[in-house]
């Protein structure tokens, strides 16, 4: 290095030090910096522009098109793929289907994980390898959960499908062919597969309440579900309306349970709007249609999410 | 006194016995999957079931990688999962690091942005893939697969990283500038290298969610031999009226344990990323 741009560079130091002084921050004001700043994000903006932002407003324009599948033209319809999905027969039973399918696995997932955190939370030799393995349905594919419950209720392997037989139990041998208990069957398997995750949260949670509190509370002669009540579901409503909302969005938008299980399956009885999407587009050839239902579909998510951050909100205020 | 440790010491006992058992009937599915493919075929048929197999058998994994074009299939996910694991965390490497230095305009709406993508409907954003693949003649191709997962990759990549890079202080940047570097020397000697933790864990992760993935692999292959793991057992199970079972059985142990194992070694990293986004800190 050369003399001169060595006290370049000193003076460079100097002037960084005091903007840095007077900034609070140190920051390095020159525009090459900012140059490599801009350049670092780049690739990032052209990727999610590509690869997200495009594609949706290309759903945008499809739902107002008519557009086969295969086919390079399209012709411009306006809103009459609205019109026609609202006027399908599938469409309000996919609807109903797809609420109960995510509220009814919100709740088991829920109430399972909850129960499961709290026997986490307690102490006992082994808890951490315990913990580790609980975890395991949320890490393995979706294609491994639906084998192996298909195998457990078939009809001449199955293990579940013989103790059902054998205990006279009133449900049928095999769920996912039954109109009644094909929905609760694919509830069943979405809980197991994702319950995990709820133990996650609510553990965290649960670890974050001081255990002071419950010493308190017993000196003050609180009963056990006087302190669950004030001091523990208290400190989880937060948590809960959280995880509670991405849970509902993820049962809301799981297409990989159900069609594994059933396909929609027996006569629509579980045919929710990801399985309706993709028979517009993928069965009946209809891109148009297909859109349109996602955008409908995206419109209710939109909907579900503001009351969820309109109740945390409330849950915020009144807890501080 | 005495009577009270007693008690705690049983309740103990009997808590990790009832662990134990809520353990086991939730693992079942999983257990019962890993047994059975060791059985051979009648065995699977018997009734009442056996649980643990009366005779051990290697037949269905010999069929599995010698028989069938599985070997192939767990090559392209390894394919597909690595170069979109690459791609992926590197650009979101890059990108985080310049939103938590520079303050731009519209940065921060930007990853709220990337959480909402997140929370769209796979299979609202599998209509445009198909249809701007399909126009590009892209369709059946491993890139399309590659470049479809990074709507996956990345945005999970910028919640994992996120707090990494932002709990690095800037003194240890700010030394390194003294000392001459450039700003992106900073990035790759100081700031990338103390990162590690979570460029791992990202890229773990993230490679986890990419060998689980199925809907996009349904909808954009159709090749035989260019199917991810999931998308043949996924055809196994729902094109085969008559299912050899023992065979699909090691075709999802062989695609658990990997995964299973990984989260074993790694497990404080694999909690910290399944969380990523849902909770603080």
């Amino acid at each position: 290095m050369n003399d001169k741009s060595f006290i370049a560079g000193n003076k460079h130091v100097s002037r960084s030090r005091s903007s840095a002084v007077r900034g609070g921050a140190f920051r390095f004001s020159r525009r090459r910096d900012r140059m490599t700043g801009i350049l670092l994000f780049l690739p990032l903006v052209a990727l999610m522009v590509i690869l997200s932002f495009y594609p949706v407003f290309r759903v945008f324009t499809l739902s107002l098109q008519e557009q086969g599948l295969f086919s390079q033209t399209s012709r411009f319809v306006g809103i009459s793929n609205f019109i026609r999905i609202f006027q399908h027969e599938g469409f309000w039973r996919a609807f109903n289907n797809t609420l109960v399918f995510s509220f009814g696995g919100l709740a088991l997932q829920t109430l399972l994980g909850l129960g499961i955190a709290m026997l986490l939370h307690a102490r006992f030799p082994l808890r951490n390898s315990v913990r580790g393995s609980l975890l395991f349905s949320y890490l393995v594919p979706y294609v491994v959960a639906a084998l192996t419950w298909r195998f457990m209720l078939s009809d001449a392997t199955g293990v579940l499908n013989y103790a059902i037989r054998q205990m006279n139990l009133p449900m049928p041998a095999s769920w996912f062919g039954s109109p009644q208990w094909a929905m609760p069957g694919v509830i069943f398997v979405n809980t197991w597969k994702n319950f995990p995750f709820m133990v996650l949260v609510f553990l965290a949670t649960l670890q974050s309440i001081s255990p002071e509190l419950y010493q308190a509370s017993a000196v003050d002669g609180a009963t056990r579900w006087q302190a669950f009540r004030y001091i523990t579901f208290p400190a989880l409503v937060p948590a809960l309306l959280i995880v509670g909302m991405l849970r509902t969005i993820w049962n809301y938008n799981n297409f990989e349970v159900v069609f594994l299980l059933t396909q929609g399956g027996p006569l629509g009885r579980t045919e929710t709007f990801p399985l309706l999407i993709h028979r517009f587009v993928f069965g009946e050839f209809s891109m148009g249609r297909g859109a349109a239902l996602a955008i409908v579909v995206l419109a209710i998510l939109f909907a579900m999410s503001f009351v969820y951050w309109k109740l945390y909100e409330t849950a915020q205020e009144r807890l501080s | 006194m005495k009577t009270l440790l007693r008690r705690i010491h049983a309740s103990g006992i009997n808590l990790t016995f009832v662990a134990f058992l809520v353990m086991v009937v939730l693992l079942f599915p999983l257990i019962w999957m890993t047994l059975s493919s060791f059985k051979p075929n009648p065995e699977l048929f018997t009734r009442p079931p056996t649980i643990l197999p009366r005779t051990w058998t290697m037949e269905h994994y010999v069929e599995l990688f010698w028989f069938t074009s599985f070997p192939r299939y767990f090559l392209n996910t390894f394919l597909v999962g690595a170069v979109a694991v690459v791609i992926g965390v590197g650009v979101s490497l890059c990108g985080v690091y310049s939103i938590s230095r520079f303050k731009f305009i519209g940065a921060k709406q930007f990853t709220f942005i990337m959480l909402f993508i997140y929370m769209l409907p796979p299979v609202l954003l599998s209509i445009p893939f198909f249809q701007i693949w399909y126009s590009m003649g892209m369709l059946n191709t491993l890139t399309s697969l590659i470049f479809t997962y990074l709507t996956i990759t990345v945005p999970f990549a910028i919640w994992v990283l996120r707090p990494y890079i932002e709990s690095i202080p800037r003194e240890l940047e700010e030394a390194a500038r003294v000392d001459g570097c450039t700003q992106f020397q900073a990035f790759y000697r100081v700031i990338v290298p103390q990162s590690l933790p979570g460029i791992v864990a990202s890229m773990i992760f993230t490679f986890v969610v990419v060998w689980n993935e199925y809907l996009y692999a349904l909808i954009l292959i159709t090749d035989e031999n260019l199917r991810t793991v999931s998308l043949g057992i996924g055809s196994l199970i729902l094109e085969t009226s008559v299912y050899s079972w023992g065979l699909v059985n090691a075709a999802g142990a062989m695609a658990t344990i990997p995964i299973l194992l990984v989260f074993s070694l790694v497990q404080k990293v694999m909690v910290t990323g399944l969380t990523a986004g849902a909770v603080k800190g």
